[in-house]
């Protein structure tokens, strides 16, 4: 089937298209314009109307151990108000992989990725996700906890064989990258640390978060795999955390790295609150070191639970809970902890939070290298995307929230004084072409033969939340899955994954190891693709050659 | 005979043909047992959304009361491996007797940590199970319940005082000495069984847990259920938001746990066809008065009231590759099915029988999404 996308205004970044044309598709791929006088099968006339690949979410929790802990800590605040349309099982049951699917659709998102699957849970994660339709999906394996890697690190089994067990895991759980988050945190909070830096020593293995998340890091780029180490840093949430956060920037050394959800750590100690915007600080650094890209997890205000894997912040933050009522556990690597929370407004601190990452945002020299994220759920729900797209875009937007909200706040903040406003071409960047180069998916986030046909199209109008709530037409893999905003029928994508290379003989110590510590082998990790039930519920993509 | 009808052998075309009349004349159907694999689960959960019926398990009275606690306290918990490698102080709260095989897996492997076992209630059996030498310290007060002693142990942990009278002087001294015990772990854990517990009970052990964990490293053992319990919930919730009992009201997936009790309602008779899944045991339901019913059940399985249909279906852990919760990791986990077993079973899954029957009340496939 041959498609038309007739005269879109269509924004490419990646080939640095910004201009009325053509996109056509056939057999599920973008393809070239076909020769004078062939007749396609399907034309739509998107005159007037922005074309964009699908777009691209690096950071979003919609799948696994700790998202369906939240489903059942807080039944309350996802009551049902509406049956499905026919066709679409469960696509209304409130926070459930069919609504999440439908939502991201609806914004013409066609890919998220689950950046925190424990290696233990990926079996459930990568179910919850088959069950997540329309969307292609992808999953970060979370090591820097887990006994193994602790226990081949204190018995200096060097860097191969660190290479080599990071490799299994990831090709093993069906990963496409390795997260590592409060690296070595999780660990002490089992030996009853409650704060940890990154200097800090676990007690019982006696490494610091700074060799852990290092040791991962060179791993990562041992394997070759694409993206780079997806690191969640020390002291979530903590005021003077910006420090923190330059120092694992420092840390890196040149090698590639990724840093999520940096509002959380942009935090100074300044003012009569001891809180303050370190957005600036955090530019700094960014532009001294090009081989750190970022993800912001920008916070809006409302109601929301946050999920992480960082067990020893999320015990620290229960006394926040609203409502007040958590979840905290532990695993045989990270555990994690739920903790609902309200960004109100009206609070000094929250609105601060909100201006430092529209700041940092806004502040930023290369969009290439600063990702859009709300770190779903914890800033603020994936449902909020096109809000903030608007706030980005329009100045007038950001000045009628910034008259809403605390003086003492937005004094704390570069915010109120920064003019700039985001251009499609920047938001197309953003949220598609960066993504997939970040996430080594050379076959999305752009139009250029060859490329998946996953499109979205969207009306032009100044009012950027209405036109990224509902596209008008959203294409997955060629087939038309959305218009006017709603899906027309499920399909179900794939799950995109690496397979590392790596030596075989690792297996059999990894089995001994799991084996001693908790009578388990490696099977504990592994998803057979049998065990999803859908048909090829894998992709995998190359390595660095 | 793997298909009956009424009693009678029958082709299974036509067993599922019936079964799909039975279920589409109920106004109230309900989908009941729910013992089965992942792919069963998403299976019922779509023909249940088709059907708008209710949705139980078979553990649901056990599984209600973590449940509870789950959404109105929250809890801090423990995988089974990492408690079984770390926990150097065990509280055992309840008999647990029927858990002593899973307590010796968890608890009793070769080079666990020594470890303090202090007793709430413990069965000997469980006790033993435990793997550590000596007897447990035992919390028995005499006249005083599990649960009583438990919230009596739980306020002198918070430093809190107690009914003396009630409990005697040693009954106290022996709550005191408990609680210094288990404030001296360096990674302890609380063990329950939900099936054997009030929901107070549960409640306090959760509350006990936080508590504890204020000082030292604390968190809880919940016993998972039985029957992929654990896994149905987790299958439940991705799927629907919530997790069983569940139903469809005007289509919206909804949690109401007395609403959709499946035993309350068929033994009210609100109830008016149901779909009985027993893949795992052997297990007819305990109803005495039964609406219409489609049983599909691992082999063996004797009914006290004949179920209008009966189709005999393969044993997710026995038969068929199946994924399952694992009560030891605590995860989903693929369970493969031992060589040859699968291809000498001549049954068909869970999910594909329910499939054909969605297939034919549909008219479309319920498999393909
Ligand atoms: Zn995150």
């Amino acid at each position: 089937m041959l498609i038309r996308l007739k005269d879109g205004h269509v924004i490419d970044p990646a080939h640095d298209r910004d201009g009325i044309d053509d996109v056509w598709m056939q057999d599920g791929r973008i393809v070239a314009r076909p020769p004078r006088g062939t007749e396609p099968d399907a034309v739509y006339d998107v005159a007037g109307k922005i074309v964009m690949a699908g777009g691209i979410d690096i950071h979003s929790h919609v799948a696994g151990g700790n998202v369906t802990l939240s489903r059942l800590l807080l039944p309350e605040l996802h009551e049902g108000t509406e049956a499905p349309p026919d066709g679409q099982p469960f696509g209304t049951a409130r926070w459930s992989s069919y609504e999440t699917g439908r939502l991201y659709a609806r914004m013409g998102f066609t890919t998220v990725v689950e950046p925190a699957v424990a290696p233990s849970q990926a079996l459930q994660a990568h179910l919850e996700l088959a069950d997540l339709p329309i969307l292609d999906k992808a999953t970060l394996s979370v090591l820097g906890n887990d006994e193994v890697l602790l226990g081949l690190m204190r018995d200096k089994a060097g860097r191969d064989a660190i290479a080599d067990y990071v490799g299994l895991v990831v090709a093993k759980s069906r990963a496409i990258g390795v997260k590592c988050i409060n690296a070595g945190g999780s660990a002490a909070f089992k030996d009853n640390v409650r704060t940890f830096g990154l200097d800090d020593v676990i007690p019982s293995y006696g490494l610091s978060s700074r060799q852990i998340f290092k040791a991962l890091q060179q791993a990562v780029v041992d394997l070759r795999i694409r993206h780079p180490l997806h690191l969640h840093c020390n002291n979530l949430g903590v005021a003077g955390a910006i420090d923190t956060l330059v120092e694992t920037i420092e840390a890196a050394d040149g090698l590639p790295l990724h840093l999520a959800h940096v509002q959380f750590y942009a935090y100074g100690s300044e003012g009569k609150r001891g809180f303050s915007s370190g957005a600036q600080q955090l530019i700094r650094a960014l532009n001294l070191n090009p081989n750190v890209t970022v993800d912001v997890g920008q916070v809006m205000f409302g109601q929301t639970v946050t999920i992480s894997s960082d067990s020893l912040r999320q015990y620290s933050a229960n006394a926040l809970a609203s409502p007040n009522k958590w979840i905290v556990w532990d695993g045989e690597g990270n555990g994690g902890g739920i903790v609902p929370f309200h960004y109100k407004a009206s609070n000094v601190i929250n609105a601060l939070q909100w201006a430092i990452g529209l700041e940092i945002f806004l502040s930023a020299h290369d969009p290439w290298r600063v990702f859009f994220t709300t770190d779903h759920p914890n800033g603020a729900p994936f449902t909020t995307y096109p809000k903030i797209l608007h706030l980005l875009m329009d100045r007038d937007e950001r000045a009628r929230y910034i008259a809403g909200l605390p003086k003492a706040a937005m004094a704390l903040s570069a915010l109120p004084s920064i003019t700039r406003e985001f251009t499609l071409q920047e938001v197309a960047i953003m949220t598609r072409a960066a993504p997939a180069r970040l996430l080594g998916l050379t076959d999305r986030g752009h139009l250029s033969p060859g490329a998946i046909a996953d499109v979205s199209v969207y009306t032009d109008t100044t009012d950027r939340t209405a036109m990224f709530e509902r596209a008008a037409l959203v294409f997955k893999d060629g087939n038309l899955v959305v218009r006017d905003g709603e899906v027309t029928e499920y399909r179900f994508g794939r799950a995109e994954t690496v397979e590392p290379g790596f030596d075989k003989a690792i297996v059999r110590t990894i089995d001994g190891r799991l084996g001693d510590l908790y009578g388990t082998d490696t099977r504990q990790f592994t998803v057979p693709a049998g065990a999803i039930g859908r048909d090829e519920p894998f992709r995998v993509h190359p390595c660095r050659s | 005979m793997s298909v009956r009808i009424d009693g009678e052998a029958a082709s299974f075309e036509d067993a599922v043909e019936r079964a799909a009349a039975v279920l589409s004349a109920g106004r109230a159907p309900v989908v009941a047992g729910l013992g089965t694999d992942i792919a069963g689960v998403r299976a019922a959960l779509k023909l249940a959304e088709h059907l708008r019926a209710a949705v139980g398990h078979r553990a649901a009275p056990a599984l209600s009361r973590d449940l509870a606690v789950l959404s109105e306290t929250g809890i801090l918990f423990v995988t089974p491996t990492e408690a079984g490698r770390r926990a150097d102080t065990v509280l055992l709260v309840g008999d647990l007797a029927t858990r002593a095989g899973w307590l010796a897996e968890v608890f009793g492997r070769d080079g666990a940590p020594a470890r303090t076992v202090v007793s709430l209630g413990a069965s000997a059996k469980a006790a033993a199970a435990m793997g550590t030498e000596g007897a447990p310290l035992s919390l028995a007060v005499k006249g005083v319940g599990v649960r009583d002693t438990l919230l009596a142990l739980k306020a002198r942990v918070g430093g809190r005082p107690v009914d003396e009278k009630r409990l005697g002087r040693s009954g106290l001294r022996d709550l005191d000495n408990a609680a210094k015990t288990l404030a001296a772990a360096k990674y302890g854990v609380v063990v329950w069984d939900a099936a054997g517990l009030d929901g107070l009970s549960v409640e306090a052990a959760a509350g006990l847990v936080r508590d504890l964990n204020a000082a030292a490293r604390y968190a809880a053992v919940p016993f998972p259920g039985d029957d992929n319990a654990a896994g149905a919930v987790l299958a439940c919730a991705w799927t629907t938001g919530f997790p069983p009992p569940l139903g469809f009201p005007g289509g919206i997936a909804t949690h109401d746990p007395w609403r959709f009790d499946v035993d309350r309602m068929v033994a009210s008779g609100e109830a008016d066809a149901a779909l009985w899944i027993s893949a795992m045991t052997p297990a007819a339901p305990a109803w005495t008065e039964a609406p219409p019913t489609v049983a599909l059940v691992a082999a063996g399985t004797r009914f006290v009231m004949p179920p209008a249909v009966v189709i005999e279906v393969r044993r997710a852990d026995r038969t068929t590759d199946a994924v399952l919760h694992d009560a030891r990791t605590n995860t989903l986990t693929p369970v493969a099915a031992p060589r040859g077993k699968a291809a000498a079973d001549a049954l068909p899954t869970v999910a594909a029988v329910i499939a054909a029957i969605h297939l034919r009340l549909s008219g479309k496939g319920g498999a393909s999404c």
